[in-house]
Parts: structure tokens; sequence; C-alpha cells
């Protein structure tokens, strides 16, 4: 709880228990909240076929640093984007494995600069980007992580203050 | 050119200007999208932006016997699922046609005219 970095293989972690179990296991829900661009209710399906194919990459990378980790994410979710939504999440990771290029192990601060990275990155790639989507979700979820992390450097209390800050 | 829409009160008449700009602005709307581009592009082999008001230049309206058919001249972002940006550009423009202009299309073809490498 009081762990200072995170090794790739939490990254791994993060991702296959974490990430991409809720999504799995909540794709019902983001199917019902779809409405825009098209509303016909598949998002969470292509969210969670996106993922899938992004943590099965995870799953045959090299855990030994998180920039392996992320990079092998970020593949995954490319080759396997389905979707608006999938596109945008490939685009937010390939951001995130870009800002930790080289890591090994991530402290706070450069987790954030990542998550900031992917943001920005996911950002540019759009001509008009449409507030109130994923995208805007993702912005200020970097946005307060940031202020977070100014005052929190322990793991178990950043991603505790980060995930409830909505 | 336009398509004429027969209803029982009477036609109404869409030209293919407004169905570019509706098909174009919907298409600029969808992620991994930079921008639209020329039909006859290629000056120096650099495929150029559109502005909103030159749409139908990158929008090409057919209409073979009943069926409305849509060629639309795209330029993506680098480092994403072209084949699947494309595919979404094909449902949003769709779904936007038929409900602004109750136009049913038979097909919307892609023509990915360039890929744009974004510094960063």
């Amino acid at each position: 709880m009081t762990q200072k970095n995170i090794t790739g293989s939490m990254l791994a972690n993060m991702v296959l228990a974490g990430g991409a179990n809720s999504l799995t296991n909540n794709a019902d829900r983001i199917d019902a909240l779809n409405v825009f661009p098209v509303p016909m209710g598949d998002t969470g399906t292509n969210m969670n076929l996106s993922i899938t194919s992004g943590a099965s990459e995870v799953k045959k990378s090299d855990q030994s640093s998180v920039s392996a980790v992320a990079n092998a994410f970020a593949k995954g979710l490319l080759m396997g984007a389905r979707g608006n939504s999938g596109v945008i999440l490939s685009q937010l990771f390939r951001g995130f494995a870009k800002g930790l290029e080289g890591k090994k192990e991530l402290d706070i601060d450069s987790f954030v600069i990542a998550l900031d990275n992917g943001v920005s990155t996911a950002y540019k790639a759009v001509m008009k980007p449409v507030e109130g989507t994923i995208l805007t979700v993702a912005k200020d979820t970097a946005a307060e992580a940031q202020k977070i992390a100014e005052e929190e450097k322990r793991y178990y209390f950043f991603f505790r203050k980060s995930c409830t800050c909505f | 050119m336009s398509i004429e829409l027969k209803k029982d009160d009477g036609i109404v008449t869409i030209t293919n200007e407004v169905i570019a700009t509706i098909a174009g602005g919907a298409a600029i709307e969808c992620y991994g999208i930079v921008g639209m581009a020329s039909k006859n592009q290629l000056r120096d082999g650099i495929a150029e932006i559109l502005r909103k008001e030159n749409f139908a230049k990158g929008v090409v309206v057919r209409q073979e016997e009943e069926h409305v058919h849509i060629d639309m001249y795209i330029i993506v972002s680098y480092g994403t699922k072209i084949s699947e940006v494309a595919h979404n550009v094909q449902s949003q423009v769709k779904y936007n046609l038929e409900k602004t202009l109750g136009l049913k299309i038979r097909s919307i073809n892609i023509y990915i005219q360039g890929v744009r490498v974004i510094q960063d």
C-alpha cells in the first residue's frame, strides 16, 4: 500500500485483472449509454472486443518493464480496435505508451504525465472533438489525477482518489 | 444534379450540395478523420484538406434508378486503425443522412486520399 513504483508485471495485472475484466463485466451497461454518434448500442461490445485484443497482447508480452507492457497493450488495441470507442481507446493508450517510452518502472509523476500524453494524442486524431464523449472523461480524469498526484504519492490512495473523483 | 423524394403532398428536391455538406459534416465528426479531401487532389502529391464550404469537391453523390450512392474522399490520422475509421464514417454518414433528410443510402464508398502524421 505504500508502494512507490509500478513495475511491468503490476501494470500488466492492472490491465488484465482490473481494466479488461471490469470492462468485460460491464459491457451491457456501456451499451446502454451509447447515444452518440450513432445510437446503435454497441459501444460496450466494441470496447470489450478492442480491450480483449489489447489484453491478449499484454499476456504475450515481456513484463519486465512498464514500457514493454504499455507498448504491447497499445499495439493490441490498435490491431483489434472496433467502432469509434475502440479507435479512441487505442489512441489513448498509444499516447500513454509513448509517454512512458523506455521506462522500466513507473512512479506517480510519470504515470500522470503518460496519462496526459494519452489524452493529447487522442485529441489530435480528431478534427472536431465533440465534448461529452469518452474523450472528455479521459481529459478530466487526467487533469484531476494531476491535482491528486501533487499531494498524494502513495499508489493505493492515489488510485482510490482518482477513481472516485467522478 | 439533385435527388427527388416523392411524398404524398408533393416532391422534395435535395441538391447534391446539400447532401455533400451534411455527409461531410457528419464525417469530420468521426474519430480518426483529419479532414475531407478533394476528389481531384494531388498537387505535388499532397492531399489538401477542404474547408467546410468546399465539401462538395470531396463528396460525389450518384443516383442510379431509385438508389443513392455516395463516394467520399477523406484524410485520416496516422496510427489509427484506418479500416475501422472508414467503417465508422460509413455508418455515421448513413445514419445522419437518414435522420436529417430521410434519405436511404444504398452505398457509401470511402477513398482514403491521405494519411496525416501528426508530430508530438
